[in-house]
C-alpha cells in the first residue's frame, strides 16, 4: 500500500487549496458570513493560522489508516467504496493492488507535495513579512513628507 | 527495526543538526532581518545533503567516502543512530514539531512586524 505520507499529503494539498480560496475572499468572508466575523472579531491575524487547516485536512486522509491501525475494523472494510471520501482511499489501494510499481512513484508524488508545500508555506510567510515592511517604510517616507510640507 | 539507518532517519538527524543552527542563527543574529527570515531553510539543507545518498544507493551500501554527506557513512550501521532515528513514526513526529515551532515563529514575526515594522529586535 502507499505509505500514510501520500494520504496525508494529498489531503494536505486540497487544505491549502481551500487555504488559498479562503485567503483570496478573506476581506469578503470576514464581513458577510458570521464565522469569519466571529473569528476576526477573536483576532486579526486569523489567517496566518491557515497551516491549521492543511493539518486537518491532511488527517481526514489518514483517518482510514488511523481506523486500520487501531483495530477497529479491517483492511478488507477499510478498502471498500465508502472510504473513497478520505481522498479516494481505496481507490488508490486499489490501483496499487493491480501494479506494485505504482507503490513507490505514489510514495515520491507524496514526498514531492509534502516537501514543496512546507517550503510554500515558509515562503508564504516570508512574502508577507517583506510586503509589511515595505508598507511600514512607505507610510514613514509618507509622514515625513507630509511633516516637512507643514 | 532493520540493522541500518533509512533514508528517513537520515533526514531526521540532519534536520535536528540544521534546527539546531537555526536556532543558534536566530540568537546570535538577531538583528539581522534576512536571517531571521530565511534561518529556516537551514533544516531543508541539511536534511536534504543527509539523505541524499540514500536516494541513489542500494539500502544496505555505504562507502566511507560518503561521510561527506553528513557523516552518511559513520551513521549507517551505527547502534545509537539506528535506535534513536530508527523509527520513522519519531522521526516523523520529531521533524513535525520542529516544524511547528518554526511556523509558530514566523507567524510572530509576522505579528511583531505589523505592530512595529522592523525597528525593534526581534
Amino acid at each position: 500500500m502507499p505509505e500514510k505520507h501520500f494520504y496525508f499529503s494529498i489531503g494536505a494539498a486540497v487544505g491549502s487549496g481551500v487555504s488559498y480560496l479562503i485567503g483570496k475572499n478573506r476581506h469578503k468572508l470576514q464581513s458577510q458570513v458570521n464565522i469569519f466575523k466571529a473569528i476576526n472579531n477573536k483576532s486579526r491575524h486569523w489567517f496566518l493560522y491557515f497551516p491549521v487547516l492543511v493539518f486537518v485536512f491532511g488527517i481526514w486522509g489518514l483517518i482510514p489508516d488511523i481506523i486500520h491501525a487501531s483495530g477497529l475494523l479491517g483492511k478488507d472494510i477499510t478498502r471498500g467504496g465508502l472510504f473513497d471520501v478520505f481522498f479516494f482511499h481505496s481507490f488508490f489501494e486499489q490501483l496499487e493492488d493491480t501494479n506494485k510499481a505504482l507503490d513507490q512513484i505514489f510514495n515520491w508524488i507524496g514526498q514531492v507535495i509534502l516537501i514543496s508545500l512546507s517550503l510554500g508555506v515558509m515562503v508564504f510567510y516570508i512574502k508577507r513579512v517583506k510586503t509589511i515592511i515595505k508598507h511600514h517604510e512607505s507610510n514613514k517616507l509618507n509622514e515625513s513628507s507630509h511633516m516637512e510640507n507643514s | 527495526m532493520s540493522n541500518y539507518l533509512t533514508g528517513a532517519g537520515h533526514f531526521g538527524i540532519g534536520f535536528t543538526l540544521g534546527f539546531l543552527i537555526m536556532i543558534l542563527l536566530y540568537k546570535v543574529k538577531k538583528h539581522n532581518l534576512a536571517v531571521q527570515l530565511h534561518a529556516a531553510f537551514v533544516p531543508f539543507i541539511t536534511g536534504s545533503i543527509a539523505s541524499l545518498p540514500y536516494l541513489f544507493l542500494e539500502v544496505r551500501s555505504s562507502d566511507p567516502w560518503l561521510n561527506f554527506f553528513l557523516f552518511y557513512d559513520l551513521l549507517h550501521f551505527n547502534e545509537l543512530a539506528i535506535n534513536l532515528f530508527g523509527s520513522l513514526h519519531l522521526v516523523t513526529l520529531l521533524c513535525g514539531l520542529m516544524y511547528l515551532y518554526i511556523l509558530i515563529r514566523y507567524i510572530a514575526l509576522v505579528k511583531h512586524c505589523r505592530r512595529y515594522g522592523w525597528r525593534r529586535a526581534f
